[in-house]
């Protein structure tokens, strides 16, 4: 009888939440709708009738927590500054959303996306070409962003994002334990880098690794930037030939097994997995001094700061290899861009919010408050972009122009499933790095 | 001394059976209890080492801040939406159809029968990609209408369970009512139906659990932030960088709590119906 | 016969062919809307390239032809056969060990069961999540219990050689279903086989594979066969693994170390809607179709078979 009268109210109490869910999507829709007849009170007067009304335009960005804040923040400065177009902004991380989405019936009219996914949604035809919006009236597009900015997001000489921010990888060391060693600058060159490394491990009674010198986290660095230093390329610099086999990865690859081998594979592996556990939080393993280099972003200082880590760091640019010095700060090149669907139903104002987020006082605010670098030649030499942490370094990277990018292949998802499956199996010795190239060639072979 | 001997092996004999079950009972229930403990620790303290089951301190704050990270109410009444609505469709559809394949005579209840045993085989990857196109064709994409439509023509699974239990139904009972006059309906309605509670029940908790734990379909269907369910809206917890380990086990136990006691309230007939559904099925 | 009655019956078989028709209608209509439609577009979309916004397109052979050829999809079944081959035995042994011990008397019995069956109605995603976060080598449980034995634990989810067994051993945290259906099995194995086998003076391991296993076999292989096709199903746990330890900078094509836990239904997801191949990846869903089909098959022969050998099923 009991068990019954406390299901009969579970259930009730369901029902009505259920119910109440429901009067919420009524009222809040309810309540937008007067705030923007409120707003366009003010401005009617010099404004045509048709345009009384502000056009509602959606922005989805992949950002979230204190960074989705910057960017509402960013949409509300737009919002302000002109009366025609109200924005949305609304955090959409996952990338297969989007991409139901930009091909379905309630697409955003604006999306920030990865250059990778621009191309890739460029190629399958879900997104405009921004660059004949620029061609229709006049906007230059090269006179604003880098060169490498515009060609990251280009395919068949059409540019399909506006560049927002550029991501770029460096080289960030803990200074601390660098002098506890006997060092007082960084490495110039990866033997010396590796010399430190291997001074700076520690290791604990049971062979656990308690200190890690060489850079084997973050994970995609160790398959990216860790790789360029000693010339390695995966693909040729036309962008479609796959070079899956060339010595600069072999190099590479033997370093860094011979670091593995001195403290045992699993060792390496059981690291590197807590760090990724818990990565980027106050525990995080370079936060905690558990971490002598760290290939990473300039993101990774503004969460230092975040976190209140009293971590001792520099940063300086990757080193190259004692034979190549001049591969210094060779890294991807990635940026994040505005784009717009085909299918988005306010391409106008899609176009013109696009325009003002990638180039205003709000994105250089934007910038400064994601930790993110500039895409926008005149924010390189800005007093306030320079004067953010670490951002001199990372810049003057970025005037090298040297940054890697992405082959614009049909199969550069599969080539880069491939190459991380491939070099999974050298780094936790499964197979010998010879072994590997020559596999992950063979494969390659079928990609198109 | 024969006697003590005989009499201490009887009563020594269980404790090898009770130290396993113990054993297994601890290892099965750890995962619940180290969500909960989690849930219950600062960050600091769920990465400190050594690794302690229990938090120094207890924070219950956890619980509220998840609940903030995620719009985790919004998510709640959409899973629950969902839910209710789906337990709503297996109870009307998958009764029909079982007594249409126990009681009723009738030439295709045999075809009918091997093709819904047929259907279970079909994966859901095979059928996946034509329905996203159908519904996204009828501009259902962003509704809850995929997620709960299929609903209201019955799961094989289920109509099986109730298909035994109507099977078990005394066919007297029926022919009685035939002798009085009553339509097949009405003896489905009136007579069958109120029969079935039991059944009923395990369909409906069946229904509820599957609903509220779905994770692919809304994968696939749902991509506005505020109409995801809560199995999806977890990833929020997954930001882009890092896991929020606390935060996440908190709203994990909030999530997972409603389907304990659901289960702890209707075992039996779960129990039950789980067994009917393998012996003949 | 007289002929009135043969006319009533008639009638009324009519009326029940029509009455049985209509209650069974939803499902019909289910049936033919959810299931046949969709199978059958997806064959021929598999002869077809086609993405979200492109209408499909006929190109033929060459989905298949590509299937053949690319090493992901290979990949992916091995690690999906994985699943299915060594994950499903090892729950069925672990759902009879279960079901043998609760199967027994003992006090609290109602107790174990509940707490052996509540895994496998926790919410998929709750419950990964909470093993992800156990299988971390340093934080995680599994390798500090592991480490009072005095093993040394692996690093579970990073070492691509024990990935998928830590899957396997995810998994059998969730075997609660077919350990109810084994029970129920055993419950119906007549006492009387036993008492006899008794008199002869058979022990407990005689006594189960004499009896026992006979009697339970059918029920066996048809939870094998469900638990195979669920393997073939196997998406959530990896997608939510995946997810949770890509924050490193995995691109979104990632199937966990060296791929070893790209499941073939994820990786068929990732073609479908990221990569936006929807022609292949209805010819990859078509391919999975007839293995699974195929297997099947087997596994009901054998089955089958097991049951007209005598002692088993009612």
């Amino acid at each position: 009888m009991k068990k019954r009268r406390i299901f009969c109210i579970l259930v009730l109490a369901m029902a009505i939440s259920a119910l109440t869910a429901c009067g919420r999507n009524g009222s809040s829709e309810a309540d937008t709708a007067p705030e923007s007849t409120g707003n366009t009170r003010n401005e009617s007067d010099d404004t045509t009738a048709a345009s009384k009304e502000k056009k509602k335009v959606v922005f989805w960005y992949s950002h979230t927590g204190d960074e989705a804040t910057c960017f509402e923040d960013a949409i509300k400065a737009y919002n302000e500054s002109q009366d025609k177009y109200e924005v949305e902004g609304l955090s959409v991380t996952d990338k297969q959303k989007i991409i139901v989405a930009i091909s379905g019936n309630e697409a955003p009219n604006v999306i920030e996306a990865s250059n990778q996914d621009i191309i890739s949604y460029a190629a399958n035809g879900l997104i405009e070409p921004v660059s004949d919006l620029a061609a229709a009236e006049n906007y230059s597009l090269t006179d604003r962003f880098a060169k490498q900015a515009l060609d990251a997001n280009t395919l068949n000489d059409k540019t399909y994002g506006i560049p927002l921010a550029s991501i770029i990888i460096q080289m960030f060391y803990n200074k601390d334990i660098l002098e506890e060693i006997g060092y007082s600058e960084p490495p110039k060159t990866m033997e010396e880098l590796y010399e430190m490394a291997v001074k700076a491990t520690e290791v604990d009674g049971n062979g656990t690794i308690t200190r890690l010198g060489y850079p084997l986290f973050p994970l995609a660095s160790a398959r990216q930037e860790l790789i360029y230093a000693f010339g390695g390329r995966w693909w040729a610099e036309d962008g479609l030939t796959l070079t899956p086999n060339n010595s600069g990865i072999l190099d590479s690859l033997n370093m860094n097994l011979k670091y593995r081998s001195l403290y045992g594979v699993g060792k390496v592996q059981e690291f590197v997995a807590t760090a990724n556990t818990n990565r980027y939080t106050e525990n995080d393993m370079f936060f905690a001094g558990k971490q002598l280099f760290r290939f990473d972003g300039p993101w990774l200082a503004a969460m230092i700061k975040n976190f209140n880590s009293d971590v001792n760091y520099g940063v300086a640019l990757i080193p190259g290899t004692e034979a190549n010095p001049e591969l210094e700060g060779t890294s991807r090149y990635e940026t994040n861009s505005l784009t717009i669907p085909v299918v988005a139903n306010e391409k106008e104002g899609a176009w013109d919010f696009a325009k003002y987020f990638t180039t205003s006082q709000a994105t250089k605010e934007l910038l400064i408050g994601i930790a993110n670098l500039p895409t926008q030649l005149s924010l390189y030499d800005d007093p306030d972009i320079l004067s953010q942490p670490n951002f001199d370094v990372f810049i003057e990277a970025l005037k090298m122009e040297n940054g890697i990018q992405y082959p614009k292949i049909e199969d550069l998802s599969k080539y880069t499933s491939l190459i991380e499956e491939y070099v999974d199996y050298a780094y936790n010795g499964m197979k010998t790095p010879e072994e590997v190239l020559k596999e992950l060639a063979e494969q390659a072979k079928l990609l198109k | 001394m024969n006697y003590t001997r005989a009499y201490y092996k009887k009563r020594l004999k269980p404790i090898p059976i009770y130290l396993l079950v113990i054993i297994l009972s601890l290892v099965f229930i750890s995962p619940f209890l180290i969500m909960v403990t989690t849930a219950l620790k600062t960050n600091a303290d769920a990465f400190e080492l050594p690794v302690k089951l229990f938090p120094r301190k207890i924070i219950w704050s956890n619980f509220p801040e998840a609940m903030e990270k995620i719009p985790y109410m919004r998510y709640m009444m959409n899973t629950v939406f969902i839910t209710v609505l789906s337990i709503g469709g297996q109870l009307i559809s998958t009764p029909m159809v079982a007594y249409s394949l126990a009681k009723i005579r009738w030439k295709g209840a045999p075809i009918i029968s091997s093709l819904i045993i047929g259907t279970m085989m079909i994966p859901y990857t095979v059928t996946m990609i034509p329905l996203y196109k159908i519904w996204s064709g009828l501009g259902m994409t962003n509704t809850y209408i995929p997620l709960i439509a299929p609903t209201f023509f019955g799961s094989p699974f289920y109509i099986i369970i109730m298909r035994q239990f109507f099977a078990g139904l005394p066919n007297s009972l029926m022919e009685a009512a035939k002798i009085d006059g009553a339509g097949e309906f009405r003896r489905y309605a009136a007579i069958a139906l109120p029969l079935s509670k039991p059944a009923l029940t395990t369909v409906g908790i069946y229904a509820f659990i599957n609903a509220w734990s779905d994770y692919l379909a809304p994968l696939i269907y749902i991509n506005k932030t505020e109409k995801l369910t809560l199995s999806l809206g977890l990833q929020g917890f997954l930001n882009q960088y890092s896991v929020d380990w606390t935060h996440l086990m908190a709203a994990a136990t909030i999530f997972v709590i409603p389907v304990i006691i659901f289960f702890l309230f209707f075992q039996r007939n779960f129990v039950e119906g789980i067994a009917t559904s393998g012996i003949k099925g | 016969m007289s002929k009135p009655i043969g006319i009533k019956m008639k009638k009324s078989e009519r009326r029940d062919n029509i009455n049985g028709f209509l209650f069974a209608l939803p499902w019909i209509i289910g049936f033919i809307c959810f299931s046949l439609i969709p199978l059958l577009t997806s064959f021929y979309y598999s002869f077809t390239s086609f993405n979200p916004v492109k209408a499909p397109e006929w190109v033929g052979l060459e989905n298949y032809q590509y299937l053949f050829k690319d090493p992901l999809v290979f990949k992916s079944l091995k690690n999906t056969l994985f699943m299915a081959f060594v994950s499903t035995p090892i729950n069925l042994f672990i759902a009879m060990l279960l079901a043998s011990l609760l199967n027994s008397k003992f006090k609290g019995r109602g107790v174990a069961r509940t707490i052996f069956f509540m895994p496998s109605i926790i919410p998929m995603i709750a419950a990964t999540m909470v093993w992800i976060w156990m299988f971390d080598p340093t934080y995680g449980y599994i390798n500090r219990v592991l480490g009072f034995m005095g093993i040394n634990g692996p690093s579970w989810l990073v070492n691509p050689a024990y990935t998928k067994w830590a899957l396997v051993l995810m998994g059998t945290w969730c075997t609660g279903t077919t350990m109810l259906i084994c029970l129920a099995a055993l419950q119906n194995v007549p006492r009387s086989y036993y008492e006899s086998a008794e008199i002869d003076g058979a022990n407990v391991i005689h006594k189960f594979f004499r009896i026992t296993l006979p009697c339970v076999a059918p029920v066996l292989v048809y939870q094998a066969v469900l638990n195979m096709i669920n393997a073939f199903q196997y998406f959530t746990q990896v997608y939510v693994i995946i997810n949770a330890s890509s924050g490193g900078g995995s691109s979104n094509a990632s199937g966990g170390p060296a791929n070893s836990i790209l499941m073939y239904p994820l990786y068929l997801f990732n073609t479908a809607f990221s990569y936006m191949k929807m022609g292949r990846a209805s010819a990859m869903a078509w391919f999975l179709f007839v293995i699974v089909c195929v297997l099947t098959f087997i596994m009901t022969k054998v089955t089958k078979k097991i049951s007209n050998n005598g002692m088993g099923g009612e």
